[in-house]
């Protein structure tokens, strides 16, 4: 059975599979966001599945087939641009150096080859288009040929009649320049003719076909680039070279990684700046801002069910919706999760419930030790858990005694604060959570946490199930949603399941393909420098956000985003937190967070909701670790893990029972009740 | 199609061969494994050269005297036309080549640069190992991947079409290489050719498992093993012979080679693109390290030798 999701990427869709799955985004439509008949040209930038692939692909095929006898040109006449799609790496930019040459000749002649390259690319796109219409060709044999060959230095041998000639006459000069880089190891020398000027021919060529072609006249001919990365600095600066001095009716579009754009510099040391030589659209975080982002995944995960033969019944975009978000079994939080965690611990009388047990102990060991905190004798640790006890519902446990563990921070006395945490929580339950209080308030802020506890407690990993969660985990990247939907598919089948047909697809099932999809992304986001370090430094921010989650009295809730002055980070820990932004395995959100105990603020990190599921941590942040530079060096900067474990047991010390170093220390009660 | 398995190749007993054959010069890449050392002391020639290759990183006390060095950084192109340069070949020189550690891209382009010389016919030797150190967890590189970029020499010509493009991967243990080498060709269908049989009995489910490590970056269709062929690991011949058919039976615009497994294989791609693919759309593509291990192996296992022919279709010019 094919997976709907099989193909989780663009480069692997054939040209009518770019446009049979093709979504616009929500909100605006893609030209929008593009510009293609604008000139002033522009960078696409985003992580790896963020869709810049299929978004230049798009726009190199024509938005319309042409109808019948109808100029194929025409279609292009119509939109106004015609796309060159040309991947970078097709390019084989890496041997364009070395070899015992300098820089300055390599440039020289990555510049000749590119531009003959471009120029192929082009004159492929229009003789592919219109070589099953004779007539539209005729107007490009004869005349525009012979001025192309005008823009070479001198007329060439044999002067090219047709277009086809004229490609085989260029192609002709590319296979030059490659033979003589293949035979330079071998001969040590590179002798190649360069035929014309930098640019001439990118330049040129379009000018020369609205020049002969009516049809293309008034046309834009855009140059979409993708994989910019694999360009090296110096090449990238002849394309900004390109980029500044353009001239005529051709602009460009470059697609690249977060890292991929090396310099804005031009061959003279100009700079191009956003806003004024180019534009610049960041995908992912355009994705990540749109409120429209949940309602154009569910449009691609739509257009791929239905072109696999599910979902077919009706056409309306609402109800389809509902469908897709119905075929992924999530727990129900009805009641404050009362059946889901009564399920988890079925087996367990409830006052054997594992918290309880060790709240009892840890209770019980502090009265022998210190007997402060209000416990006087054995039989009030049973009147304490007898107040924080809510049968029914373990997630009121849990959140009870959570917040008894906060009051104990504070050294307060546990068998009041035990009475006053019971009673709210009873008000809060007769209300059914609806009406505001400080308890509703914590239950708001800390239930997910306390429900991850719940898990924990019951030894079975925390649940990310349903659509709108994998949506969140994709944090942007569509490939990410795409990758866990290919895994959840493939994971049902195997379970005997029937996905997208009836019955929802079993919480089990999901979690089987998250943490698949998880452990994928933590081995795909590798970057090949450093690999080893980021992912250690990955591995010890994750550890750190866990041990907290799970620590008794969390100080964060939702904890998955540290803040930081990244001015007083070492060199080494700045190169390391800009690598993972670069492979999306952190996301740096831009209003940054205020410190609490300056005016300072200081930039803000998010691990990637993808990777916070290995580690069973939130997918949406809430509140964010405030750390000093010593504690983000000693995470992504240190080589060993002293420093890094030293540090995790201080931060976690103030939230484990006895929470050292809470800083308040208690004054006796003068007045003892006893 | 082109079909190489004409040429010669037999398993051979060291000692009879060597008592046989006297050769001017036998080389081999200086390795730590017990099978490079037990073909070298046994070599029968006038001149006997251990290559010591940079990625290998030997100390100088540990490199035997009258060893071929070379600066590292400077690629495989200037290393191998250095030792050529110094080993004073003739067309007619009788050369016997332990490909056992020599790195795919020196492996390469030594045959390049011995067809421009116009030495056409040599003996090639291949000890197969004992046994991998950790199985299929064996590392045979660093790992850390500088770049995936063409081997010198074997760049070809390509065109600017890329709709068509197909990656052949000769699919080793190292899946981090596979997927650098995939991820490099995002665009490119991807066929894998696998060892089987394998040099040893397990050593084919162990490649199966490693390259599954690779998967996702493999792309479309990648792990349904429809494109997958299966070829004799220590054949160079039935390697080049399946590339061309290969070739052949695909409609491509961009054809990338990706030698990643045995160095028999790595032979097998270099014999068919220097018979069929220079200055076409064809190039060899291989994943560079800084670092490889000096020991992957224990032991020695069957030895095999191959007659490399370069002119079989007419000389190869550079």
């Amino acid at each position: 059975m094919d997976n709907p999701f099989g193909v989780t990427k663009s480069d692997d869709f054939s040209n009518e599979e770019i446009q049979r799955f093709w979504v616009e985004p929500g909100g605006v439509s893609a030209s929008t966001l593009l510009k293609p008949t604008r000139l002033m040209s522009m960078e696409i930038i985003g992580g790896k599945g963020s869709g810049k692939t299929h978004l230049l692909r798009h726009f190199a095929l024509a938005v319309h087939n042409p109808g019948i006898g109808e100029d194929p040109l025409s279609v292009f006449e119509k939109q106004g641009y015609l796309g060159v799609y040309v991947r970078c790496d097709s390019l084989n930019p890496a041997r364009f150096s070395g070899k015992s040459q300098d820089a300055e000749t390599w440039l020289a002649v990555f510049q000749y080859f590119i531009d003959l390259w471009l120029a192929q690319a082009l004159l492929d796109k229009i003789a592919t288009t219109i070589e099953s219409e004779p007539a539209a060709s005729e107007s490009l044999d004869g005349r525009f040929p012979k001025a192309v060959c005008d823009l070479f230095d001198e007329p060439p041998e044999c002067s090219p009649t047709t277009l086809n000639d004229l490609r085989d006459l260029i192609r002709g000069f590319q296979r030059e320049i490659d033979v003589a880089i293949n035979n330079l190891p071998i001969t040590r020398k590179l002798e190649i003719r360069i035929r014309t000027g930098p640019s001439r021919l990118i330049f040129g060529v379009p000018q020369l076909l609205s020049k002969f072609s009516a049809r293309l006249s008034k046309l834009v001919v855009l140059y979409l680039l993708d994989e910019m990365e694999n360009l090296s600095f110096n090449q990238q600066r002849y394309i900004n070279t390109l980029i500044r001095h353009r001239t005529g009716n051709c602009s460009f579009r470059l697609g690249a990684r977060l890292y991929g754009i090396k310099t804005n510099e031009t061959i003279v040391g100009e700079i191009n700046r956003p806003g004024a030589e180019f534009d610049v659209l960041e995908l992912d975080a355009y994705w990540r801002a749109k409120r429209q982002y949940k309602e154009f995944c569910a449009k691609l995960c739509i257009s791929r069910l239905q072109a696999s033969g599910y979902l077919t019944e009706t056409r309306d975009q609402q109800v389809l919706e509902k469908i897709l978000v119905n075929s992924f079994e999530e727990p129900t939080s009805d009641r404050f999760y009362q059946d889901y965690t009564n399920s988890l611990f079925a087996k367990c009388p409830p006052h054997e419930r594992p918290y309880l047990k060790r709240l009892r102990n840890e209770l019980g060991a502090d009265w022998k030790r210190q007997k402060k905190l209000g416990i006087k004798r054995e039989t009030d640790i049973d009147e304490v858990l007898a107040e924080l006890k809510s049968e029914p519902y373990p997630l009121i446990e849990k959140l009870n005694i959570f917040l008894l563990y906060k009051d104990w921070s504070k050294h307060r006395d546990l068998r009041k604060s035990a009475v006053r945490i019971g009673a709210e929580s009873r008000q809060f339950i007769a209300s059914q959570g609806t009406e505001p209080s400080d308890y509703a308030s914590a239950y708001q802020h800390f239930s997910a946490d306390m429900l991850a506890q719940l898990m924990h407690d019951a030894r079975v990993r925390v649940k990310y199930s349903g659509f709108d969660t994998f949506v969140r985990m994709s944090s942007g990247l569509p490939r990410n949603l795409l990758f866990i939907l290919k895994n959840v598919f493939d994971w049902a089948i195997f379970h005997g399941e029937q996905p997208f047909k009836g019955k929802a697809i079993t919480i089990d099932t999901q979690e089987r393909a998250v943490i698949e999809s998880s452990s994928w992304f933590f081995e795909e986001a590798r970057p090949t420098q450093s690999a080893d370090q980021i992912q250690r430094g990955i591995d010890r921010l994750a550890t750190l956000f866990r041990e907290i989650r799970y620590s008794e009295k969390p100080s964060e809730c939702s904890l998955c985003t540290f803040s930081c002055p990244v001015t007083a980070l070492t060199d080494r820990t700045k190169a390391m937190l800009n690598l993972a932004q670069d492979w999306s395995m952190l996301i740096k959100h831009r209003r940054g967070q205020k410190d609490r105990n300056s005016s300072r603020v200081d930039d803000k990190f998010q691990l990637s909701p993808m990777l916070a599921v290995r580690w069973e941590l939130p997918l949406s942040r809430r509140g964010a670790l405030a750390l000093n530079a010593d504690e983000v060096n000693a995470i992504f900067g240190e080589p060993d893990d002293r420093r890094f474990e030293e540090i995790k047991q201080t931060r976690t010390a103030r939230m484990s029972v006895p929470f050292r170093d809470a800083g308040i220390e208690v004054e006796p009660a003068l007045f003892p009740e006893d | 199609m082109v079909d190489y398995t004409i040429c010669y190749k037999e398993q051979l007993q060291p000692d009879a061969y060597f008592a046989a054959h006297t050769f001017d010069l036998f080389c081999a890449a200086l390795t730590s494994d017990d099978r490079a050392h037990i073909l070298f002391d046994k070599a029968n020639a006038h001149r006997k050269q251990w290559l010591v290759l940079p990625e290998y990183k030997f100390n100088s006390a540990e490199i035997p005297q009258g060893s071929y060095t070379h600066d590292i950084g400077t690629g495989e192109a200037d290393y191998i036309a250095g030792f050529l340069d110094a080993a004073g070949l003739t067309p007619n020189s009788k050369l016997c080549i332990d490909i056992t550690g020599l790195l795919a891209p020196y492996l390469l382009f030594l045959l390049r640069a011995l067809a421009a010389k116009k030495i056409f016919n040599f003996e090639v030797l291949y000890a197969e190992p004992g046994k991998y150190l950790e199985s299929e967890e064996t590392k045979f590189s660093g790992e850390v991947v500088r770049e995936v970029r063409q081997v010198y020499g074997f760049e070809g010509s390509h065109i600017p079409d890329t709709s068509g493009d197909l990656l052949v991967l000769g699919a080793g243990y190292d899946h981090q290489l596979l997927k650098m080498v995939a991820m490099s060709k995002e665009g490119a269908r991807v066929v894998e050719i696998f060892g089987m049989p394998a040099l040893r009995a397990d050593m084919y489910q162990e490649n199966i498992l490693r390259a599954s490590r690779a998967s996702a970056a493999l792309g479309r269709g990648a792990g349904d093993h429809q494109d997958n062929h299966l070829v004799p690991a220590h054949d160079p011949f039935m390697t080049a012979t399946t590339l061309s058919k290969i070739s052949e039976s695909s409609r491509f615009t961009n054809l990338y080679l990706c030698p990643l497994a045995t160095k028999p294989q790595v032979l097998g791609f270099g014999i068919y693109y220097l018979h069929e693919c220079l200055n076409k759309p064809v190039s060899i593509v291989y994943p560079f390290c800084d670092v490889f291990p000096q020991k992957t192996s224990v032991g020695i296992g069957r030895v095999w030798c191959y007659s490399a022919e370069l002119e079989l279709n007419g000389p190869v010019s550079p």
